[in-house]
């Protein structure tokens, strides 16, 4: 509401560089985030996607300063609006939550209070951030209900949240972190709780209150297909590390890394004919307290070749700006398909699995 | 939307569930949650039934009334040709063998102190349990064992005995007493006088009333004791046969569980002795359907088996449904919300609302063709996975499920309908034929001109484009090569 204007000189209000979150367990060093960069301007929307433990969760959390303080270490720079957050305490971060930066989380049963009712988990930041009085900042709770197109919000305010549908307290939740007119929200996951019309509606809730906000947001899923038509620019995750990164026309018009290949062609899609065989990617991500020597993805790619199990690859830039990615036989290349044909001759069982999809696909 | 009738059954399914309906009783109030209304649908061999439908619109509480858990408030389901409602607790339990679930959370519905091998058994060893023993010889002596319980415990042997022995007694008790009593005469015998004459009386009457009595009570005693000492070298011996049929049956469940996990692409020489916790989401699926498959199933009812999980997982799992259904020729019935899913995997799909049926068809039909405004409004609200569609662009269905308690008259889904009229809230739609192999229940069904829609998620041209570009082995991807 009160930050429609952008504030600040320059366009960029999220610099994101060399970030990796490492916490220290019983087991060893987990490197769930590792090197990681990325920006973002105002207003824009950023999809990071990945599967389960790909660091997606991680990644946003240590953006915001989420995490524990003890046994994570943190390394790298997080700029928000040209200040450095990374290391601010909880003191100084306080003033940045809520009213700068917020969150709506993944599962809206367990994220709001059970014996609180909502106007108060509403206006609890507003009371504090903004020392707005109690009928005032009950007002405004309504308001807030109202935006979400919560029915009735002068009554739905004094009720608690068992009283209300998963989709009706995901709204809670959108209304909460709204509350002081955050710059910047992440959506972690908002909608994978709930059914695919509640998603829907959720997800255009969400890009109608950026657009009135002018905010930037961080939408975290494992669907491409969420992010395809709603974010600016898409970040693919795995093993903690950026794979690709690539406006989304672009990367859906020219993907690069077998992972964001194999994870498009996981989904099924409505226009194709039933029984179509779906791309799964076999085997399971990586092990974070021993992570592979080359290219995380390499045990499940069907691409894969003696150098990716050796050397790591670096994010370099395709010919499409702001296109980049991390593979040495990338997808629509001559040597990411000799690759591909090579390993089919050679019996990768990945490799195979592509070959048995592309079969009977082809609309 | 919110239909009944039976136009849509077949007829000769494996399984046929009409006019299913759950209710649920709400505090004392009298109310009742109307879950499932008036529902009819078949299952053919070897063929896979979608049901769709959001959040509360009885789908999974058919699942389970179908599976008697808790059985149903009213209608029948048949498989095959058995009426499960006629079907007592153990006919039951026989039954289900036949018929198998799987739940939507896979961490949740396996026993986490348990592990993966007991976890698959289990249902064999239920099923191992109800025809226990199967060694001929102690299948014998457990015939035998009960009957001779039954005698042992005969009320009327019990209570004879009981008589028999206390007249015995108390004839012995009164001669020794009688005999006690009074002046010993010349052979040293006592007379009892009076008291002792009138016991002498008593016996020698009642000799002929007590003989029988004390022979039954001695017969009786005799049976008794004779039981109790044959019993105990037949429970040992039981004990020996039993221990060798455990073992015996172990290994063979071993090698069924084996089996199973393998067949689910679960390795199951390192993961017998894991427990649930040490598996993803994925895999702890694959672990309850080899749990389903551990009895040789006709039918699995899988509950939301995917909505757990990750979109590259759930492939994996629907793939492998498919693999299964192939290869062991079962019948799926496949619940989910998300119609994407359920068309890929179904040869059929039932739509539900609100406890009812809205439409039945092929899904290719289905989604071509959408007949009732419900289908239509579920399927734009499937994310596309192309840039190039305007999710906003999508019918979005306005408001909430209505309560359940008091569902809408007519057509329950007139409350979200932009088609609703007023004949919609007086009369329910019947289910009825539109078109060959698709049913729809709705007043104001939607027809040719309605159905660019669909359309909304084929951009013909860049989709097929863009298939090409991504599977192509030409590198002219525009723009990306390095």
């Amino acid at each position: 509401m009160s930050n429609a204007e952008p504030k600040g000189n320059s366009e960029r209000l999220l610099e994101v560089e060399g970030l990796s979150t490492k916490f220290l367990t019983a087991r060893g060093t987990v490197t769930a985030v590792d090197n990681v960069s990325f920006t973002l301007d105002r207003g824009k929307t950023l999809g990071v996607v990945g599967e389960s433990g790909s660091g997606k969760t991680v990644l946003s959390r240590s953006i915001m300063n989420l995490l524990p303080r003890k046994n994570v270490e943190r390394t790298g720079s997080v700029r928000f609006d040209g200040r450095e957050v990374l290391n601010l305490s909880d003191k100084d971060m306080r003033h940045i939550w809520g009213k700068e930066m917020a969150m709506v989380f993944q599962d809206p049963m367990t994220s709001l209070n059970p014996v609180m009712r909502i106007g108060k988990q509403i206006t609890e930041s507003l009371r504090i951030h903004l020392g707005v009085d109690k009928k005032t900042a009950r007002q405004e709770a309504i308001e807030l209900l109202r935006s979400v197109k919560i029915p009735e919000p002068e009554k739905r305010v004094d009720e608690y949240p068992h009283q209300l549908s998963g989709g009706m307290r995901q709204r809670v939740m959108i209304a909460v972190a709204l509350a002081c007119g955050p710059r910047m929200l992440f959506a972690d996951e908002p909608t994978t709780a709930l059914d695919v019309t509640v998603q829907a509606q959720i997800l255009n809730l969400l890009a109608e209150q950026q657009r009135d906000r002018f905010m930037a947001m961080v939408l975290v899923t494992h669907d491409l297909g969420v992010v395809a038509g709603r974010a600016d620019e898409i970040a693919v995750m795995y093993g903690g590390r950026l794979v690709e990164k690539a406006p989304t026309a672009t990367l859906f018009r020219s993907m690069k890394h077998p992972y964001t290949e194999a994870l498009f062609r996981s989904i099924p899609r409505i226009e194709n004919p039933s029984h179509t065989r779906l791309l799964a990617i076999g085997g399971r991500p990586p092990d974070l307290v021993n992570p592979p020597k080359g290219c995380a993805f390499a045990d499940r790619c069907p691409r894969v070749q003696t150098m990716c199990r050796e050397e790591r690859p670096k994010l370099v830039n395709a010919i499409t700006a702001g296109h980049s990615y991390a593979c040495f036989y990338p997808t629509g290349t001559p040597e990411g398909d000799k690759a591909l044909e090579d390993n089919i001759v050679a019996g990768v069982p990945a490799a195979l699995e592509v070959q048995i999809t592309d079969a009977p696909s082809g609309i | 939307m919110a239909g009944s009738g039976t136009a849509h059954l077949r007829g000769g399914g494996a399984l046929t569930v009409e006019h299913l309906t759950v209710e649920f009783p709400v505090g004392t109030s009298g109310d009742k949650v109307h879950a499932v209304s008036d529902v009819s649908f078949d299952l053919m061999k070897g063929e896979t039934l979608g049901v769709v439908g959001e959040s509360g619109c009885g789908k999974s509480t058919t699942g389970k009334a179908i599976m008697r858990v808790p059985p149903p408030t009213s209608g029948s389901v048949r498989l095959g040709a058995i009426d499960l409602s006629t079907l007592g607790a153990d006919q039951l339990r026989d039954v289900r063998g036949r018929l198998q679930m799987i739940f939507q959370d896979p961490i949740s519905s396996l026993n986490p102190r348990r592990t993966i091998r007991d976890i698959v058994a289990e249902p064999l060893t239920v099923r191992w349990l109800d025809g226990f023993p199967r060694y001929p010889a102690a299948q014998a002596w457990d015939n035998f064992t009960p009957a001779m319980l039954k005698l042992w415990k005969n009320k009327w042997l019990v209570l004879l005995t009981k008589i028999g022995l206390g007249v015995l007694l108390g004839g012995v008790l009164l001669y020794v007493v009688a005999s006690a009593v009074g002046e010993p005469d010349q052979f040293g015998r006592r007379d009892g006088g009076a008291g002792a004459d009138l016991a002498n009386q008593i016996i020698r009457g009642g000799g002929l009333l007590l003989a029988p009595a004390a022979i039954v009570g001695i017969i009786g005693s005799a049976i008794w004791l004779l039981l109790v000492f044959l019993m105990i070298p037949f429970k040992i011996a039981r004990s020996v046969l039993v221990a060798m049929e455990k073992k015996e049956f172990a290994k063979e469940v071993d090698e069924k569980v084996f089996t199973a996990l393998e067949e689910v692409g679960i390795p199951a020489q390192v993961s017998m002795t894991k427990y649930p916790h040490e598996f993803s989401g994925g895999q702890a699926q694959r672990i309850s359907i080899a749990r389903a498959l551990v009895l040789d199933p006709e039918i699995i009812i899988c509950d939301e088996p995917v909505s757990a999980l990750d979109v590259s997982v759930q492939a994996q799992v629907l793939n492998l449904l498919e693999d299964l259904k192939a290869s062991r020729d079962i019948s799926l019935i496949f619940i989910a919300h998300d119609l994407a899913v359920v068309k890929n995997i179904s040869d059929r799909v039932v739509v539900m609302y609100l406890g009812k049926v809205c439409e039945v068809g092929q899904p290719d039909l289905l989604y071509s063709k959408p007949r009732h405004p419900y289908t239509r409004a579920l399927m734009s609200a499937i994310p596309v996975p192309d840039p190039l569609v305007d999710p906003r662009s999508a019918e979005e269905i306005d408001g909430e499920l209505p309560s359940p308690i008091h569902p809408p008259s007519g057509c329950r889904f007139r409350t979200r309908c932009a088609r609703a009229t007023e004949i919609c809230s007086t009369a329910e739609p019947e289910i009825a034929e539109v078109a060959d192999g698709q049913f729809v229940a709705c007043h104001h069904p939607l027809d040719e001109k309605d159905w660019h829609l669909s359309e909304r998620s084929v951009p013909v041209t860049v989709s097929s484009d863009l298939d090409g570009l991504l599977h192509s082995t030409t590198p002219e991807a525009p723009g990306g090569v390095k």
